[in-house]
Formats: C-alpha cells, structure tokens, sequence
C-alpha cells in the first residue's frame, strides 16, 4: 500500500483577499517522487454559512478530474484552475454567522480515505462587528 | 499587520471559517458528533436491547441532551441488522406526521418506524400509529422528553464529565480561549441542555476571540 502523499492546494495571491468579479486562480498537486494511485479529485469553489443554527452553502465553481481505465490520475503535475468570483454574498465574520468562501479540494484515492484540502479566502470588504 | 479599509480599522483577521469557532453547528450537530455511550452501553447493545424488545422502544431525555445525536449514530446499525429505517423529526407545533409518511414507510420490508420528537404529535396521532406499526409487525423508536409506554432503550442524562469529554474532543481539532471555568459556568447555567450549553460556549469563544484581536490592535496602535 502507498502511503497519502502530501497535497497542497495553494492561491496565485498571498493576500487571499478578492473583489466580487475578481478572477481567483491556483493550482493544487500531490508532492512525492512516487505515482500516488487516484480515482477522482474534486475542486470547487464555494460559500457556506457557518455558526449558530442552520447551515447554507453554494457552489460556484466545480471541477471534477476522472482517472481513465488502466491509467490513475498523477497528481504529481501541478493541475491548475481559476474562476470569475460573483458580486455576492460577500465575506462576513460575525458573531452568530460566518459568511465563509474557500476552494476546496476532495481527492478519491484507488485505495484510503478520501482527503480533504482547503483554502479559505476573503471575498469584499465587509468588515468584522466591533467588539462588545 | 494589515489594516482593514474599514470604518473601525480591526486587524486584517483570517478569513473567517468554520475552523474558527470549534463550537459551531458544523462540529455538533447531529451526525458531525458520535455519540459518546456510557460504560457498558454501545450501539450494537442498544440495537440488541431493542430486536429484544420487539423493536419497540423510547428514548427520553430532556431537551437538547443529545437524543437525536443517539438516533443519528444507531440508525447505520439498524440498517446492518436488516431494518428499513423510516425516520420523521418533528419541531415545535408539527402535530401530525407528514401526508402518506406512514403509508409509504410501513409498505418497505422489515420497517422501524422512527419517530424524533413523539410528543410532537397529538395523542390520537400516537395512538393511530402505534396501532398502525403493531398491525404491520413494524419496528417503533421514539424520542420524547417524558414516558411513552414504549419500553425505555436508553435515557440521556449529560453529566459534566461528557461535557468535558465533549469540549476536550472539540478543541483538540480547534484551539479555543475558553477555559475550564467558562465550561463550568456553561454547565451550571444550562445543565443537561448540551445544545444550548455548547451555543453558550460558542458566544464565549467569540467574545475572547474578539477581545484578542482587540488587545492585538491596541498593541499595534502603540507600538505604531
């Protein structure tokens, strides 16, 4: 059995702050000099509330990576991804709700619990509730 | 540090996530959090105490202490041990089951009927699907806050020793500033309630966490 390999999922932009029509680009990859078998990797863009009480998310932006018979998928190769950000909702870090934006990356490997990366950014300038 | 283009000029913080607060929804609802059994209970006993007893059985215990965390966490064993699993969760005011609900449920093969929130309904709705249940040789798993004259599988009774384990299994994936007198104010101010008491401890990690960065920017400020 092969071991989980490190996976890094990384932005173009440190400063992980966007603007609504903003394009957010970067690239996820598998670090090892050895071929990590996967059935699937799953990237998406998205928005979930996060707090007290019920819970809502959505999905912006979704790409799916499918190995072909006989030929697993090598993350080794850095696969990279980009997308328009939309004008709402905007980022929010309040007290009882969190307005949260991240890119996400799901990888399906031939053999092992499914891993999970994932790259939380800021879309606008709302800013925090002043403390109490 | 950055500033924030902001009108109260706080400290560019982290984007915020669901890793901030290890007291969100996300982290203890039901599903996210197993349920954590006492010495010599376990799933596959109580799935066992219930097929004993016909697959008729209550679960009690008082508001938000952790029935629903149970039912969540039993109900892949039931599925295991053969049983179609119907299950309705009922809030405040819904007195009767969903239109056609029990038709459609008692029509699968080998049915339990699971009924989260039983004093929901109204006394003639209990009465007509119980009947309805032992006239279909259905299974019958309720959750209420008292006795149902259902045989009792299991009754939840949070003690403080569980919060603990609770807090100390959510903050070992997220460090929080909360400490261990925050824990026991929560327990003493909401008791066996463990939903409201981990919304309590929710409010306070926000309220330290906000304080942090604030004595954070007065730092900043004089320094600067």
């Amino acid at each position: 059995m092969i071991d989980a390999p490190t996976v890094s999922l990384q932005l173009d932009s440190t400063a992980g702050e966007y603007q609504p029509g903003q394009r957010l680009s970067g690239h996820f990859l598998a670090e090892g000099a050895v071929p990590w078998p996967v059935r699937s990797a799953e990237l998406s863009i998205l928005w979930y509330t996060a707090g007290q009480g019920e819970e809502d998310f959505a999905v912006h932006y979704f790409e799916r990576l499918v190995d072909e018979p006989g030929r697993p998928l090598d993350l080794r190769l850095p696969r990279r991804f980009a997308a328009t950000l939309p004008p709402s909702p905007l980022s929010y870090d309040g007290r009882i709700v969190k307005v949260c934006w991240c890119v996400r990356l799901r990888v399906f490997p031939q053999q092992g619990p499914e891993l999970l990366r994932e790259k939380a950014f800021r879309l606008g300038n709302v800013p925090p509730p002043m403390p109490e | 540090m950055q500033l924030v283009k902001g009108r109260n000029q706080l400290p560019t913080q982290e984007p915020p996530s669901r890793y901030a607060n290890p007291f969100a929804t996300c982290w203890t609802r039901p599903g996210a959090m197993a349920f954590r059994f006492p010495r010599g209970k376990s799933a596959e006993r109580l799935v066992a105490e219930l097929a004993a007893s016909d697959w008729q059985g209550e679960i009690i215990g008082p508001h938000g202490s952790g029935k629903s965390t149970l039912l969540d966490t039993l109900i892949p064993h039931f599925v295991a041990a053969g049983r179609s699993v119907a299950l309705v969760t009922l809030h405040d005011g819904q007195r009767r089951l969903p239109a056609r609900w029990l038709d459609k449920s008692l029509a699968s093969s080998r049915p339990l009927v699971i009924i989260d929130g039983w004093e929901q309904l109204t006394w003639l709705s209990r009465r007509i699907v119980r009947r309805r249940c032992c006239r279909a040789s259905a299974g019958l798993l309720v959750t209420s806050h008292a006795a149902t004259g259902l045989p009792l599988l299991f009754r939840t009774q949070p003690t403080r020793e569980l919060v603990d384990e609770l807090v100390s299994a959510l903050t070992a994936r997220i460090p929080s500033p909360i400490t261990e007198s925050d824990v026991a104010a929560s327990h003493a101010c909401r008791g066996s309630n463990l939903r409201e008491l981990l919304f309590l401890l929710y409010d306070r990690h926000e309220q330290l966490s906000a304080a942090g960065r604030a004595a954070a920017q007065t730092t900043l400020s004089r320094t600067a």
